[in-house]
């Protein structure tokens, strides 16, 4: 198996959380008020609304938006994937009675290739051209979506998407997106009344999520060569 | 499929992670999508809101019209369209190793933690000595005995394609401990407390 060579890498990750929230409480100096950020970060937030329906501002390393069903917190910035836990964690340890139904671990990275030939070759083991093209002439594989079983904790099911860019007069690269679901609820079917399966997940799994995916992601940037 | 009763209507929540309202009525029924996995992927797509945007959702909004025709009008000004991506920098940076430290003793310029490899969580723990200069001057102030920090050592590509080597700590910040909170913990430290000394008391009796 051979890695296919990447020009650079960048990484994000997500956390969304599905309940019942109040959008409104959370404008950035809530977040200072319960010392979740300093005040240099709070101070250089950039709100696009706080309301009651909706709030969506953006930190220095991450963006935030709430509405009354979904919260998701961003970064771009793969040093502060543990802060970006810690940061969702201090969210629900304040709001601990806020029903969650569900939770959301996302990782994303996106490299772009230095050789557009090779991954052609590797866009070929992914998605055969001799399969695709007995249908569509010259099929080139856009978007590639996997389910399976997560591989850490609790969650109900991984999901996998290759969204590879084959160019070639310009940069070739390709994004991966990697989801970790966590249903909560109770064994009525109702989601669970409270924070403490988000809290306990983000504890337990966050890191063990992080490293299986980082190693998976690896894994799907190599392929076979020819012998 | 989930609903909640409120005052608005939210009409859906796009699978691209982008979101839309439209006032309507007196009610609000939340409707999520059919698949929800799709709701928890995030996505970078490239519309931004425009702030003079006439949908953005105004201090007004909460009104709600008795007459028909008028909240039909308001159903069309009232949606809005939040930020599907943010300026938020990607950061080209390739992680080589992340540590998880306890600050175990602080002493004048420097201090002194056990961490643990988050990277290689089966490594042992380890004890350095680090200098107060390398933690964000924002981060000093909470830097005492038994804080929480996290060690990222890796390289960072920049514009032009340099490479550096860089090393940065940042303090784990937690929620501050309330009056409340206090209280709920003494109040599940008893009753913990209570089933223990219960649990005692039948066992001698019995016993």
């Amino acid at each position: 198996m051979r890695s296919i060579q990447r020009e650079s890498t960048v990484e994000g990750a997500t956390i969304v959380a599905l309940g019942s929230f109040n959008p409104a409480i959370f404008q950035p100096y809530w977040f200072l008020e319960h010392q979740l950020l300093p005040k240099e970060e709070v101070d250089e937030a950039d709100v696009e609304i706080v309301h009651r329906d909706a709030t969506s501002f953006q930190a220095v390393w991450f963006s935030f938006q709430a509405t009354h069903q979904r919260i998701a917190i961003e970064t771009r910035d793969a040093s502060k994937f543990h802060p970006l836990r810690d940061l969702v964690s201090g969210i629900f340890q304040i709001l601990e009675h806020t029903p969650v139904g569900a939770l959301g671990l996302n990782v994303l990275r996106h490299v772009r290739i230095v050789d557009s030939e090779e991954f052609r070759v590797y866009l070929d083991r992914v998605a055969p051209a001799s399969f695709w093209n007995r249908a569509v002439p010259s099929a080139t594989p856009r978007t590639i979506e996997v389910r399976g079983t997560p591989t850490t904790g609790e969650a109900s099911r991984l999901e996998i998407r290759l969204e590879p860019r084959l160019r070639v007069d310009a940069e070739s690269e390709i994004t991966i997106r990697v989801n970790q679901h966590y249903p909560f609820v109770g064994e009525d079917g109702i989601p669970l009344r409270s924070a403490d399966r988000l809290l306990s997940v983000l504890a337990d799994d966050w890191n063990s999520f992080l490293n299986s995916t980082s190693a998976m992601i690896d894994a799907l940037l190599e392929y076979e060569v020819d012998r | 499929m989930t609903r909640n009763r409120n005052h608005n209507q939210m009409v859906g929540i796009s699978t691209a992670g982008g979101l839309a309202f439209r006032e309507s009525g007196q009610h609000l029924e939340a409707e999520l999508a059919e698949d929800e996995a799709d709701l928890i992927l995030p996505s970078p797509g490239r519309l931004t809101a425009d702030p003079n945007d006439s949908r953005r959702l105004s201090s007004e909004s909460n009104e709600a019209s008795t007459d028909l025709r008028s909240a039909k009008l308001m159903e069309v000004e009232r949606a809005i369209e939040l930020r599907k991506d943010w300026n938020l920098d990607w950061r080209p940076l390739r992680t080589l190793q992340q540590f998880e430290g306890k600050v175990t003793d602080v002493d004048g310029d420097s201090f002194w933690a056990d961490i643990n490899d988050l990277t290689h969580p089966d490594n042992p723990t380890e004890v350095v000595e680090l200098s107060i200069d390398e933690i964000a001057i924002p981060d000093r102030s909470i830097l005492r005995v038994g804080s929480v920090f996290y060690w990222i050592i890796g390289y960072e590509t920049s514009r032009v394609g340099t490479i550096r080597r860089i090393s940065e700590i940042r303090m784990r910040r937690a929620p501050l401990w309330t009056v409340h909170s206090l209280r709920r913990a003494r109040e599940r430290a008893a009753k913990r407390l209570r089933f223990f000394t219960d649990a005692q008391q039948e066992q001698s009796a019995s016993g």
